[in-house]
């Protein structure tokens, strides 16, 4: 984490291009994993998990 | 905990706790949530450039799982929300150059907030007479017609008109059960919701669902789906400039996510359970938006967020307490044994 923070905190001032790159895919790869984990729990707990599966 | 980037120290707990809240409400309305997550951060002491800017990234990254979500449900018509995204970019600019001669004239503060309050309560209003009908229509005796405000009711006017528009080229939307439209109808739409947006300062989820349930007849689910996508679109694009322009905290943005993973699942299967509840809740939403508007209108900062945060906590938890009962109704029906044939 503090690696992390002290990289993003380099780029922030010296090279905003690429930290503007640094910050979608951070957001990209934290939403992917998350929702992904997310998705596993609830289906675990009984949510539908497709196309087809509604109950109203 | 320190934000070095922004320059400011918050509590994790209330930043993961704005996440879920606006993940929820985000699944389940199809809106992006800035409504509530920019002031929000603004309050735990993020510059407003800063919590603009955290709130496009954190709002990109809840979109892609929203809409991902939504998508294997079925939910999302790629089609339109490509063809909308052409009609919002142009609308939104000329949404900001309409609030740009406002404020050459010193008009723009008060005009923007009571086309806001106008807005929010004409799409309540719209939403509780449709919800109406259909509490009535339940409550009668069968008479084997289409609920009014289902998907599968007759569409409205509007719907009838620009359904029946045929400037070419035309385009068919099998995800939301239209077999051809012009495709001028979809930009129109995606031009005058951009337009709203643009000069409400605002992402536009909560115009553009109306929008395509009352002028293209999509089906609800569908039509939130389809925001969500065109949000993570118009988000990824806000997130990189605003990035570009070093005013988003990736760290705060992050630690939001983490709650909005929660909270957008939760708030996207609730949909499956809600039926005219959707359009209920939004309904409530949006007045209890307008009259939080008003109150900061009057001077009345404080309670106008009272307001706000206090709708967006009991939202959440309704639509949790959605989520919940379907599940448990769920599961109780599959324990049921089948019952033998009556001889």
């Amino acid at each position: 984490m503090r690696p992390f923070v002290g990289f993003v905190q380099e780029i922030h001032s010296a090279n905003p291009p690429l930290y503007a790159l640094v910050t979608v895919g951070a957001v990209i790869l934290t939403a992917v994993t998350l929702g992904g984990l997310a998705t596993r729990l609830l289906g675990f707990l009984g949510a539908p998990a497709r196309e087809g599966k509604e109950v109203v | 905990m320190e934000f070095p980037i922004a320059g400011v120290v918050a509590n994790p707990w209330l930043l993961w706790l704005t996440g879920f809240t606006v993940g929820v409400l985000g699944g389940f309305f199809g809106v992006g949530g800035a409504f509530i997550a920019t002031p929000a951060l603004n309050i735990l002491g993020f510059p407003m450039a800063y919590a603009i800017g955290t709130d496009m990234a954190h709002i990109m990254g809840k979109s892609l799982m929203s809409s991902a979500l939504h998508r294997r449900l079925g939910n999302v018509d790629v089609r339109a929300a490509l063809l909308m995204v052409l009609g919002t970019v142009p609308g939104i600019e000329l949404g900001a150059q309409a609030v740009m001669a406002l404020e050459r004239r010193g008009l723009v503060t008060g005009a923007v907030r009571w086309a806001y309050v106008t807005i929010l309560l004409a799409i309540a209003l719209l939403m509780l007479r449709e919800v109406r009908e259909y509490l009535r229509w339940r409550s009668g005796p069968g008479t084997g017609a289409a609920a009014p405000g289902a998907d599968a009711a007759r569409p409205g006017p509007a719907v009838t008109v620009l359904r029946n528009l045929r400037w070419r080229p035309l385009v068919s939307l099998p995800v939301s059960g239209i077999p051809a439209i012009s495709v001028w109808a979809i930009l129109g739409v995606g031009l005058a919701t951009g337009f709203l947006a643009g000069f409400l300062g605002v992402g536009g989820g909560f115009v553009r669902v109306p929008a395509m349930l009352y002028l293209l007849g999509m089906p609800t689910r569908v039509a939130v789906g389809t925001d969500l996508l065109e949000i993570l679109v118009s988000g990824t694009y806000g997130t990189f400039t605003y990035a570009l322009k070093g005013r988003v905290d990736v760290m705060a943005a992050v630690l939001m996510l983490t709650g909005a993973a929660v909270g957008s699942q939760i708030g996207v299967f609730a949909t499956c359970y809600a039926r005219y509840r959707i359009r209920l809740y939004f309904a409530v939403t949006m007045i209890l938006t307008a009259a939080s508007v008003v109150l900061k209108q009057l001077g009345l900062g404080t309670a106008a967020a009272a307001t706000l945060f206090a709708t967006a906590a009991a939202m959440s938890l309704l639509i949790a307490g959605i989520l919940a009962g379907g599940i448990v109704r769920q599961r109780r029906r599959r324990d049921v044994p089948a019952r033998p044939a009556a001889s």
